[in-house]
Parts: structure tokens; C-alpha cells; sequence
């Protein structure tokens, strides 16, 4: 366990790192002036080359890629372009209305999709079963925008149960403690919070119903039963070999759950993250697209490391490798 | 498949005694149609009993019967339509027909710019279609040579490829693709460059993992003890097994191209002077059509389901098809 | 009253193409205290049996007719409440391979635990000390009782399978291929372990099983099926010395022995592949394998006749009994009519074959070395700088002679396919040489020119005949492939190579074959296929890498006579590698034994094995059951495992599991040698003094390569 451990962070460390760098060079490939990714061109002539050389842009390549690895490790991503503001803590206070929105969704999309796909996977050829299956390949098949465009339409403009959009009421500035604690916020937080799950249900759900389907083939299966058990507590033993792989791609499914997250926050109006990546690549806003997107990456990857080393934990020929 | 030998299989193969000129004078006698065509007729023999496995599932029926319909409709319609789909129609009194909902005249509406939204659907088709083949075809090609030269070569080869895989598994797609586009300038190009760049990844996995079972066969090694060289083995042996599963990588990729590329649109990255279904719905959401106009976002975000799900039905059919295994009872 | 009654149990599955007939009317009894053995070859519906008793036939089985009778209840009939309560509690089942048939992710103990607590009330701490208890009636230590299934070697696992079936002491066992896929010696401690439980305990017990001689050795009774039906039934020694059935004559015909008990015997195969059990109709199932078989074996369905006290068989013609038993051991009353002529290359190709003659040298295998390096992560490997190996194949020395076939015996991880694949140079050797004339086969390049001139020579028949043929490439295309590697002839000379190549393998009419594919062919055709191939380059050499291991009974003794008729015509030399030594009795001239990487005996095939002398030679040899009622063997007792083949200590490799350990066999490894007025080369300080085995002169020269 202690090596699967260290080879997992070892590996985390190393795609960080790895990200970084790719992001460095890509800034630094594309056409045009690279200044103009660094410092604003709104600039008077003079403020540009002093930036310029205060940016350190006129050193060797690698001096300046051994300075961008200090920075990104220190956090220290730069002055924003529009708002004239260093980018970290408007970024992090981003980053935290978006994972107060992703989280809830998130767990509850995986545990919903776990036992509707599992009930499925059980009651082969049901009537049950075929719905669970031709809703998932319909529901797959629609982009998160739609979906969500839709449920605007329908929850929020022709009948207007939910608000549209947006994290508190426009004008309104509360404080953190003041909006989780209000019923508006909450309310909010439905819509964007379904589109999500309508979303990204389907992955968690047909995978637990292969999986289990594969689980019902097994030897083990038809020992448990000839040792007298009921149906139900072999059920227990077969989910609990069939969860293995919806964790893996639990991690995968993260990736994905990224887009969805971005479009969403685009469609409701909801100040995380992903919009802030978008409305700072409309603004042509380098500094804060570069750190937007590094840290989605992170988190993507740490994701990625919380799945195995929970797969780790629920799979004992890992844990003992 | 094996049909075409049979009117020789009645000559006797017993003897014994006679000469090895004579021997060979039957051997040729005895062969079957030219290899091409012979060839082609097993493909297409192949081909049939896939679709037929395929066609006994209902789901899979479904989805062959619109995927036809996007094709033909991709194909014909802008044909058939022949407006352009940014210019403004007008109505009988010279006004432009702004904002009509579906009507026999334009069965799907126009938009606020008066735009017949129908001509735009079938352009979207089309592009949906190009932009589908050509990002997962790319991505189906690289995936296939990372995957096939990690598992084939396996230690060290593998072991960087695979890591190299991992890390750009880690990548989230949009984010990275908006930094991209961001970088290198919006536009359907670029945007199908950074589609394939991203769409090897799942291919190369998958076939890696593949390759090493296959690898592993006695029919590998068979033809390795047979003096067959790497190359040989790998294209000649490996990849035709591979390719049902490969086939259902480009399936899957194009659905997932597309609704990619729809996103990429539709946040207002694409470019604004093809019709595809992306750009169509962004144009629709800065419009706030859903307050106004329910068919412009109705049509274009249905024709993006059903074309997605139609390719996810017909690549579940296929799966089942050339995968026994998942074959239901 | 006998405890298990079945009787006329039939029962079919539903599939798509309609019934399947999987059990014909089967009945049987089981008394208290009685071992039943259940014998027949794959898909004869034995399995399905042991289901039904169980009431656990998967969805789409039923029990059509008959009647499962078990203390006073009929378990064809009862409901799944009555079911749960007999389940374990009073039959019990040990299944084939336990890593499928526990739950990796739950610790064996916890399974152990879950199954009496199933079925009693009482405390987790009792049950707990239930399990440490059974788990040490079959020799496992208690402390590894919460080790997860993975955890543990197979045997260990089979042995934990074993406690859990009794851990509620219940009034019947199933083993279900208890042993299948074990190591011969393993195998031979369970089927020991259960018999002596079977004894002791006076409990009744079902072995169902492919090994007549499992049965043989083990059983009271014997049940033999072929194709859903019961065949024969009784006494074990009355049904296998005095059968009265044809295919209990054919399937005795076919058993390979590793004693010559009978009179000097080949085996000889049953002709055909089983029928389609989907809607058969009538007629006795045997009938188109049966040389036998008349007009009315085809149109009317045997029933099962009286032959003897308590003896049943399913056959039209018991009086015709005595002719039978004497036809049935003539070769020629098997074999298909029409089989060919055997016709040499030379006839076919002329030139190059004759000049291939002349010098025919032989493959001289010395010192041999294959290493592999430990997996390890590329993050592990940057760690720890210094790599651990499996010494696979360690020292290893023989002659291969052409036209004569040497066995590579061994357990499992022994290293003999290792050897055989690094012969072939699939592998690559990590020291010692291969040499194959004046051609250094070690150092040969993994392609090139001198490889493919090399691989002419040598080619490779592998293990699974499912696997060794490339399921896109028609038999043709398969054996044409080779051709066209080695640039043999244009495409009319090709196509006559490959059908004569399918002649010489009994493929016949040839032309019937060319136009298959692989799922179109039974597992003996597609090992004939294989074959097929190897031959089609005109080689000096097969290796031959278990050819026979995954074909029924039926079927193998073909092949192997095949392969003894190649070597013997074609002049080829076989490195035959297995792990059943019955097999090897039957067509090797020397046999050599491994035993974790090194070769502790080698020599003529009758001394090493009826006269086994390094103590691992004779335990191996003893382990083998023998299909003869009569036979009573003496078992060797092995303790411990094999130990592990990476970075071995110094000293003999069996020294930690050796009855007759000295001091010495801890520090030095013993040298292949020849003892004084011995007949084969044996690697053991009991045959001769450390100090003989100069530090550099190891020249082992195995006895059995100057016959």
C-alpha cells in the first residue's frame, strides 16, 4: 500500500508538472508577440517595455521557465488585465463558487447513477432496465447547453418556479455565511445543479450496469448462492465488485464533468471558475486564463488521485500489491 | 464466406503415387475466385452478417434509420434548399420574415435575423458530419499508432507512452481547448485540429490494452516461430484484429466530436460564418431565444441529440455485434 | 435408504436456437458414507448435474423431468426458502479454480464466517473459532485465515474452499474439478485431503471430473457420462475393468497411463467430436463415434440394461460384450476409414529436403540461462536501483536428435515452456547456448536473415488451439502465411504445400478444410491446423509446448499419435514440454524433470519413470493417479511450497522441501551427473560427492542423448 501510495503522488506530481510545462511552451509557440500574453497592450509605450522587462521577458528561455515554476509553485500568478487586481484570490474566490455548486451535484449524481445503473444491471431484460438503458442513450447523446437551455426555458421562463440565473439576486451582495444560509441561494442552485446531473448521470449509471451484469457472471456469484445466502446479501457482494471500476472512471468522468461545469456556469450565470476561463478568453485576459486553467487541471488531477487511492482502499489486491 | 470452393472440394486429394507437377496443375485447378475480388466478397459478406447481428437489436434499428436520414439530409438537403443560410428571407411584402415560428413555408422558423433556420440545420448537418469524420478520424489514427507501437513494444516504449497518455487524460477538454483557441485563434480549423488532439487519447488505451492481450495470443507468437518481423506482425496480424474495435472508437469519437464541437460553438468560439449547430444554438442563447423563440433552440439542440444518440445507438449495436460476449441471451 | 436419490432427472437450457438437452434422464444414488465418481468429457452435462442438486441452474435452466430425492424432500421441486436451508448447511461443493469461486475483495475468513452464520445463530466469535478449526483440518495455519483469496497459491486456495464446504459439517460434498488446474503433486494432496476426510468422517462425497484415474483411484461408484446421458454405472472396478459400454472402452483406450499395468499399449482416440445436444433425436448419442454402432443404434435410444449386479450400461448389445472388449483395443477398430498414407516431404519438394538429410545435426542446448527482470513501476524502478529477476530457466543442458522426442516435464513455474520458448527464440536467452549445427541460435537477432533461416528449421506448436490461430485467417490463409514469410514458391506450388501439409495431419479430404475458419473447426482440427503449420516449412525440430493439455481425452491421444508418426517419418526431433507425465510414457524416448529453473533428472522415458530417482523426481512420479483400479501407489509426502524463482538462493533448489536434506545441499548446487552403473543423470548429492562437481566443469551430458 505504502508503494502504491508514493507511485500514485509521484505520478500526480509529475502531470502537474508536466501541465505546467506544456501550458509554458504553448504560450510561448503560439503566433503573434507573446507580449501581448503577458502584459496589457492598452498600455502606454513606455509602461509596456519597463513591464516587459519587469516580466523578465527579454531573459533566456530557461531563466524565464525556471521563474514561471517558482511562481505557479508559490501561487503567484500575475495582475489580471481588466481587473487590475493580482489573480489569485480573485481566482480562488471563483473557485469556490464553483465547487459549492459541482459538489453537491456531484455526489449526488454518482450515488443516484450507482443504484439506478446497479438496479438495472440485477433485473436484466425488466421493462426497468430498458428504460434505465434508452434514457441514458438519449440523455448521452444531448449536450450540456441544450439541456440546459432547455431547462431554463421550461422552469424559468414559461413557468417561473426558479429563478434563471445567477448566484444571489442582482444587486445584492451578501456576505458567504449570510448566502449559504439563505433560501434564495439554495433555490439557485437547483437548476444548475440538475443540468448537471441530466448531464453526467449516464456514465456512473451504464457503466454500474455492465458492471454488475459482468459481476453476475462470475464463479464467486453462484457459490455464494450455493452456501444458502439470500438474494439480497449476494446482491451486497456483488455491488460491492461492481463499484470497482465506476470509481476508476468516477475520476475519468471528472474530465468531463469540467466541460459540463463551464457551460453551466455560462448559462446560469453562475460566477465560478469556468466562466471566469471564458469571459477572461473573451477579455484575451492571459494571466488569468493561464492560472484558471492550470488549476482546473490540478484538480482534475487530484481527483484522479482521491479515485485510486479509494480504489486502492476498497480493492485489497491493490492495497497488498 | 466460404461458399465459393466448394464445387472443388469434390475432386479427390488422396493420392499418393503421382508427380509433384501434377500435384501443383490440381493445387491451382483447385483455387478459388481471384484473391481482390474474393477479398471484397468476404468483406462484404462480413459487412452483411454485421449488420444483420446489428439490425436484430431494436435500439440499433433506431439509430441506423436516422443516421441514414442525417446522412441523406446532410448529403441532398442543402441541395434541395439551396438558400444560403446566412441570408435574411423575405416575406411576400418585402419585409424580412424575422422570428416565424415553424410554418409550411419554413418548417422550422427563422430567427431574428429573418434566417431560414431549416437551410441552417441542413448546413449544420453537413458540417456536423465533416467536422465528426475528420476530428475522430485523426484522433482514431494517432490513437491507434501510440497504442499499438506501447503494446506491442511494451517496457520502456510503453511505459512512456502510457504515462505520456495519462498526462494528457488529466487535460480537461474545454478548458484546454478554449486556452488553445485562445492562443491560436478561434475557427472550425482549429478547432478540428484540437478535437483530434484530444480524441487519441481513449483510442490509444484502449488498443494498447488490447494489443497486449492480443500480443499474448499463441497466434502472435505462432507467427512470430512462423519468421514473421515486427511490421508484419503488427499491420499484418495485429491491426486487423484490431480494427472492429478501432471502427468503434471513430463511431464513438464522432459523436463525441460533435457535441465537442457544439460546445466550442456555442460559447462563441467558433466561427460565426459556418452554420453549425453550436453556432447556431450560441446565436440563439445571446438572442435569448428561449425567452422568445422556443423552435430556434428546440430544432438545432434536437437535430444534436438525435444525430449523437443516433451514433451511439448504431455503435452499441456494432459493439454488440462484433463483441459476442455482450451479445444479450 | 440412500441419502440422494436422483432419478430420470432431464434438464434442458433455453437458447436462442432452441433446447438444449444438457441432462437425459440421469439417475443415480449416493448412500451414507459412499464416494461417487461422475466422469465424462466437457459439455457431457456433468456440472449441470451438480447444479441441479444445488438448485442453482443459472436463468435459463430447468429441470424438465425427473425427480432430485433428498431427505424426504425433492430439491427439483422445492421453493428457494427450503433450498437456502439444505444449501451448505447439508450439500456442500468445492468448484473448480477457488480464485473465481471466492469474492476477491472479501477476506477468506469473513467468507468462511458468512456461511455459518447463514445457516446458525450464535455468536461471530464461535463461528470465528469453527473456521480456524476447519481451516487447520486442512492443513492451512490459522493465522492466514483472514488472508484475501489472492493472497494465497492456488492449492491454498483450494484447501480453503475444502474447509469452507465443511466448516458446517454437512451430510454430502461436491467436488466439482476439485483439482483442475492445480499442479499434479497439489492435486494429488487434495484428492488425498478428500478422501481421507471421506473416510474418516464416513460422509458421502460426489467427485465430478474429466481424470478417470482420479476416479479410479478415489471413488466406490462411478457414474460416466457422454452427452447428457449416463453410459455405464457401478461398482468403480467392475465399470473399468469389466465395462460393458463402447465408450467406456474407448474412453479407457484413450486415458493415458503413466504405469504400462495393461499389456503394452498405445492410445488410440475416439474418432469424431460429441453431437449438439439442441434438440436431439433419437438414437443412442454415441452412435456416430461407436465402431459399433448398427442400423438401430441411429433410429431407437438405448435404454439403460441390467448387465451385471448393480452394473447399468446404455447400450443395445451387452451380450455382445466380449467382442467388444477384445476389438475395442485394436487401433484399427477406431480409426476413421480412409486415413491416408503417410508420404514424405522429399516425394513433394525433392531437392532441398535430401540435402537437409545429409547433415542432419542436432540442437545442442547448453547451460542454458532465461532471466526475467521483476515488473516494476518506471516511479519503483528509479527508487531501488538494483533489479530483482526470475531465474526461469537456470542451466539447462541437452541434444535434441532428430527423430527422437525428449519430454520437459515440470509443475507450473518450473521453467520448461520457458526453455522451449527460448529454444524457438521467442525469448531471449540471458546465457548459455543454443546451437543448431555451426548456426549460434543465442545469438541470432530477433530478425534478419540467419533468424528466418533458423525458424525454417525449428518451429513451435503452442498450447491452446483456440489461441494459436489467427481467427481472420482461413486454414489456408493460416498455413500459406508461413509460405509466404519465408518466400516459398509462387501461389499454385504454395497452395499444393499447404494441402499436402493438411494431408500429412489427417486434415482429409484437404480440400474441405482450406476454406475454414478457426470457429468452424473442432479443438483437435484446430491443434491439426497448428500442426499443420509447423510442419508446412519442412522443419528438423518441433517444440512443442503442451499441444495436448486443453483438448478432451477423446481427442489428445490423436495428436499425440500424430505427433510420434511426424517424428518417426518425417524425422523430425520434438521438445516435447508438459506437465502430465502419463502423456509423456506414450510418446517420449528421454524424459527430463524440472523443478524451479534447473533439470534434477533426465534420461530414457521407462527409468525416469518407473524408476524416478532424485527425491523430487520420485515425489512428482508418485503423485500421478493411475487409471487401474487395481493400482495401488505410494504417495510421497511433499511439505511446503514451491519456493520462489526470484534471485534464488545458492544450494539445490528442492533443498527446502526435500525429505532426505543434507548440510550440503544448503551450500552447493548439485551438477546433472550420471552416477555409477545409473541409467539417467540425476542432480543430487545422494547419487554423488559435492567435491566431484568441479566449480568449473559442469559438463552435464544427460545419459538418455547417447540411446
Amino acid at each position: 500500500m505504502r508503494r502504491y501510495l508514493v507511485s500514485r503522488f509521484a505520478f500526480m506530481v509529475v502531470t502537474v508538472y508536466a501541465i505546467a510545462t506544456i501550458l509554458f511552451f504553448l504560450l510561448r509557440v503560439a503566433p503573434g508577440d507573446p507580449t501581448s500574453r503577458f502584459v496589457n497592450e492598452a498600455l502606454p509605450r513606455e509602461d509596456i517595455l519597463a513591464l516587459r522587462a519587469a516580466w523578465g521577458l527579454e531573459d533566456a528561455l530557461h531563466v524565464q521557465y525556471l521563474r514561471y515554476l517558482r511562481n505557479l509553485t508559490l501561487l503567484e500568478f500575475g495582475t489580471s488585465f481588466t481587473l487590475r487586481e493580482p489573480v489569485a484570490p480573485v481566482l480562488f474566490d471563483r473557485i469556490f463558487n464553483s465547487v459549492l455548486l459541482l459538489t453537491p451535484a456531484l455526489v449526488l449524481m454518482t450515488v443516484l447513477g450507482v443504484i439506478l445503473g446497479a438496479a438495472a444491471g440485477w433485473r436484466r431484460g425488466s421493462r426497468y432496465e430498458q428504460t434505465i438503458v434508452f434514457v441514458s442513450l438519449l440523455g448521452r447523446g444531448m449536450p450540456t447547453f441544450f439541456i440546459g437551455m432547455l431547462v431554463l426555458m421550461l422552469f424559468a421562463y414559461q413557468r417561473q418556479w426558479l429563478p434563471a440565473g445567477g448566484m444571489t439576486a442582482p444587486g445584492e451582495l451578501p456576505g458567504r455565511v449570510e448566502m449559504l444560509m439563505s433560501l434564495d441561494f439554495w433555490k439557485r442552485m437547483i437548476l444548475p445543479g440538475v443540468t448537471i446531473i441530466a448531464t453526467g448521470i449516464y456514465g456512473p449509471m451504464l457503466l454500474m450496469r455492465t458492471s454488475i451484469i459482468e459481476v453476475l457472471g462470475e464463479d464467486f456469484l453462484e457459490v455464494l448462492k450455493a452456501k444458502g445466502l439470500p438474494g439480497w446479501r449476494i446482491a451486497v457482494h456483488a455491488a460491492r465488485n461492481a463499484m470497482l471500476p465506476v470509481i476508476t472512471s468516477t475520476a475519468v468522468t471528472f474530465a468531463f464533468i469540467i466541460d459540463g461545469q463551464v457551460i453551466v456556469e455560462q448559462i446560469f450565470s453562475w460566477p465560478g471558475a469556468g466562466r471566469l476561463i471564458v469571459q477572461s478568453m473573451l477579455d484575451r485576459d492571459y494571466p488569468v486564463l493561464q492560472a484558471a486553467f492550470f488549476l482546473v487541471a490540478v484538480s482534475v488531477v487530484v481527483a484522479n488521485l482521491i479515485a485510486d487511492l479509494l480504489y486502492g482502499y476498497l480493492d485489497p489486491r491493490v492495497r497488498y500489491d | 464466406m466460404a461458399g465459393e470452393g466448394a464445387g472443388a472440394s469434390l475432386a479427390p486429394s488422396t493420392g499418393t503415387g503421382d508427380s509433384v507437377a501434377e500435384r501443383v496443375a490440381r493445387a491451382a485447378a483447385a483455387r478459388p475466385a481471384p484473391g481482390p475480388r474474393r477479398w471484397l466478397m468476404e468483406r462484404a459478406a462480413w459487412a452483411a452478417g454485421t449488420l444483420r447481428i446489428a439490425w436484430s437489436d431494436h435500439l440499433a434499428k433506431v439509430g441506423i434509420v436516422m443516421l441514414v436520414l442525417f446522412l441523406l439530409a446532410a448529403g441532398i438537403g442543402p441541395e434541395i434548399r439551396t438558400t444560403p443560410p446566412f441570408e435574411s428571407v423575405t416575406l411576400e411584402d418585402g419585409r424580412i420574415a424575422k422570428n416565424l415560428p415553424p410554418s409550411r413555408a419554413y418548417p422550422a422558423g427563422t430567427n431574428r435575423l429573418g434566417q431560414d433556420l431549416l437551410v441552417q440545420l441542413l448546413h449544420g448537418a453537413r458540417m456536423a458530419i465533416f467536422v465528426g469524420l475528420l476530428a475522430a478520424g485523426g484522433g482514431a489514427i494517432i490513437g491507434t499508432l501510440v497504442g499499438l507501437t506501447a503494446g506491442y513494444y511494451g517496457r520502456l516504449v510503453d511505459q512512456t507512452l502510457m504515462r505520456v497518455t495519462d498526462v494528457a487524460l488529466a487535460i480537461p477538454f474545454l478548458p484546454f481547448a478554449l486556452v488553445f483557441l485562445a492562443l491560436f485563434g478561434p475557427g472550425l480549423r482549429n478547432i478540428v485540429i484540437i478535437l483530434a488532439l484530444l480524441f487519441w487519447r481513449s483510442p490509444a488505451r484502449v488498443v494498447r490494452s488490447q494489443v497486449l492481450t492480443l500480443k499474448e495470443r499463441p497466434y502472435i507468437q505462432a507467427a512470430r516461430a512462423g519468421g514473421a518481423g515486427n511490421v508484419r506482425i503488427m499491420f499484418v496480424h495485429l491491426l486487423p484484429n484490431l480494427l472492429p474495435l478501432i471502427f468503434l472508437y471513430v463511431a464513438l469519437g464522432i459523436g463525441g466530436a460533435v457535441s465537442a464541437e457544439a460546445s466550442v460553438s456555442f460559447l462563441g468560439f467558433g466561427d460565426p460564418l459556418t452554420a453549425t449547430w453550436g453556432q447556431i444554438l450560441n446565436s440563439a442563447f445571446t438572442a435569448g431565444a428561449m425567452r422568445t423563440a422556443w423552435w430556434w433552440v428546440v430544432f438545432p439542440g434536437l437535430a444534436l441529440t438525435l444525430f449523437v444518440t443516433s451514433i451511439y445507438l448504431v455503435s452499441r449495436g456494432y459493439e454488440e455485434a462484433v463483441n459476442p460476449r455482450l451479445r444479450r441471451m | 435408504m440412500p441419502l440422494l436419490d436422483v432419478r430420470d432427472l432431464s434438464i434442458r437450457y433455453a437458447t436462442r436456437a432452441g433446447d438444449r438437452h444438457a441432462a437425459t434422464d440421469v439417475s443415480f444414488t449416493l448412500d451414507p458414507g459412499h464416494y461417487l465418481g461422475v466422469v465424462g468429457e466437457s459439455g457431457c452435462g456433468k456440472s449441470t448435474i451438480v447444479k441441479a442438486l444445488l438448485g442453482i441452474l443459472p436463468s435459463n435452466g430447468r429441470v424438465h423431468s425427473g425427480q432430485v430425492l433428498f431427505d424426504g424432500t425433492d430439491l427439483a421441486r422445492a421453493d428457494e426458502s427450503r433450498l437456502r436451508q439444505i444449501r451448505w448447511r447439508r450439500i456442500s461443493l468445492v468448484t473448480q479454480s477457488a480464485m473465481n469461486a471466492l469474492d476477491p475483495v472479501v477476506s477468506i475468513g469473513e467468507q468462511i464466517v458468512e456461511a455459518i452464520r447463514t445457516h446458525e445463530r450464535g455468536a461471530v466469535g464461535a463461528a470465528r473459532a469453527r473456521a480456524e478449526e476447519t481451516f487447520e483440518m486442512v492443513g492451512l495455519d490459522r493465522s492466514r485465515l483472514f488472508d484475501f483469496p489472492h493472497q494465497l497459491s492456488g492449492g491454498m486456495r483450494q484447501r480453503a474452499m475444502i474447509a469452507m464446504a465443511l466448516a458446517l459439517d454437512p451430510d454430502i460434498v461436491i467436488g466439482d474439478e476439485p483439482t483442475t488446474g492445480l499442479d499434479v503433486i497439489m492435486q494429488d494432496q487434495i484428492l488425498h485431503r478428500l478422501k481421507r476426510l471421506q473416510a474418516e468422517q464416513h460422509r458421502a462425497m460426489m467427485l465430478v471430473t474429466h481424470n478417470i484415474a482420479a476416479v479410479t483411484e478415489n471413488c466406490d461408484r462411478v457414474l460416466v457420462m457422454y452427452a447428457g446421458d449416463v453410459m455405464e454405472y457401478g461398482a468403480t472396478a467392475d465399470v473399468f475393468l469389466d465395462s460393458f459400454n463402447p465408450y467406456t472402452l474407448g474412453l479407457r483406450n484413450a486415458f493415458p497411463s503413466i504405469r504400462k499395468t495393461e499389456v503394452e499399449r498405445s492410445l488410440i482416440s475416439i474418432p469424431g467430436a460429441p453431437p449438439g445436444l439442441i434438440e436431439p433425436g433419437p438414437g443412442c448419442r454415441f452412435a456416430a463415434r461407436c465402431p459399433f454402432a448398427e442400423e438401430r443404434c441411429h433410429a431407437e435410444t438405448p435404454a439403460l440394461v441390467q448387465v451385471a449386479d448393480a452394473h447399468v450400461s446404455r447400450c443395445h448389445f451387452p451380450e455382445r460384450v466380449a467382442e467388444f472388449r477384445e476389438r475395442s483395443t485394436l487401433r484399427a477398430t477406431w480409426e476413421p476409414e480412409g486415413t491416408r498414407q503417410r508420404q514424405s516431404w522429399s516425394t513433394l519438394a525433392g531437392n532441398d529436403a535430401a540435402v537437409a538429410e545429409e547433415h542432419a545435426p542436432s540442437l545442442v542446448v547448453e547451460r542454458l540461462q532465461t532471466y526475467f527482470p521483476v515488473r516494476q513501476s518506471l516511479v519503483g524502478s528509479v527508487i531501488t536501483r538494483r533489479r530483482s529477476h526470475v531465474h526461469a530457466v537456470d542451466g539447462v543442458s541437452f541434444e535434441l536428435k532428430r527423430g527422437r522426442v525428449i519430454g520437459l516435464a515440470g509443475e507450473s513455474g518450473c521453467g520448461k515452456t520457458t526453455t522451449g520458448m527460448t529454444i524457438a527464440r521467442l525469448y531471449e536467452p540471458t546465457g548459455g547456448t543454443i546451437r543448431l549445427g555451426d548456426l549460434d541460435v543465442g545469438r541470432l537477432r530477433s530478425s534478419g536473415g540467419r533468424t528466418r533461416a533458423f525458424r525454417r528449421r525449428v518451429q513451435v506448436i503452442f498450447q491452446d488451439p483456440y489461441g494459436s490461430l489467427n481467427p481472420r485467417f482461413t486454414v489456408e490463409q493460416t498455413v500459406e502465411e508461413v509460405l509466404k514469410v519465408h518466400g516459398i514458391g509462387n501461389a499454385d506450388e504454395r497452395r499444393a504445400r499447404v494441402l499436402h501439409a493438411l494431408e500429412l495431419v489427417d486434415l482429409l479430404p484437404a480440400l474441405d478444410y482450406v476454406e475454414r475458419y478457426p470457429h468452424q473447426l473442432s479443438g483437435g482440427q484446430r491443434q491439426r491446423v497448428a500442426i499443420a503449420r509447423a510442419i508446412a516449412l519442412e522443419p528438423d525440430f518441433l517444440i512443442a509446448d503442451e499441444p495436448v493439455s486443453m483438448l478432451d481425452v477423446s481427442v489428445q491421444a490423436g495428436i499425440l499419435n500424430l505427433l510420434r508418426t511426424l517424428v518417426d517419418e518425417l524425422n523430425i526431433g520434438l521438445l516435447y514440454v508438459t506437465h502430465d507425465l502419463s502423456t509423456m510414457r506414450h510418446i517420449c524416448d528421454e524424459v527430463a524433470i524440472m523443478y524451479v529453473g534447473k533439470v534434477v533428472e533426465h534420461g530414457p522415458t521407462e527409468e525416469v519413470l518407473t524408476r524416478p530417482q532424485h527425491p523430487y523426481a520420485k515425489a512428482l512420479v508418485a503423485a500421478v493417479p493411475v487409471p487401474d483400479p487395481r493400482y495401488r501407489r505410494d504417495r510421497v509426502a511433499l511439505q511446503g511450497e514451491v519456493p520462489s524463482a526470484v534471485d534464488p538462493p545458492p544450494g539445490c533448489r528442492f533443498a527446502s522441501r526435500c525429505p532426505q536434506v543434507m548440510d550440503v545441499c544448503r551450500r552447493e548446487t548439485p551438477a546433472l551427473r550420471v552416477p555409477p552403473g545409473g541409467a539417467q543423470a540425476v542432480a543430487c548429492y545422494l547419487f554423488h560427492d559435492a567435491s566431484e562437481d568441479g566449480a568449473r566443469d559442469r559438463r552435464a551430458v544427460p545419459a538418455g542423448s547417447h540411446a
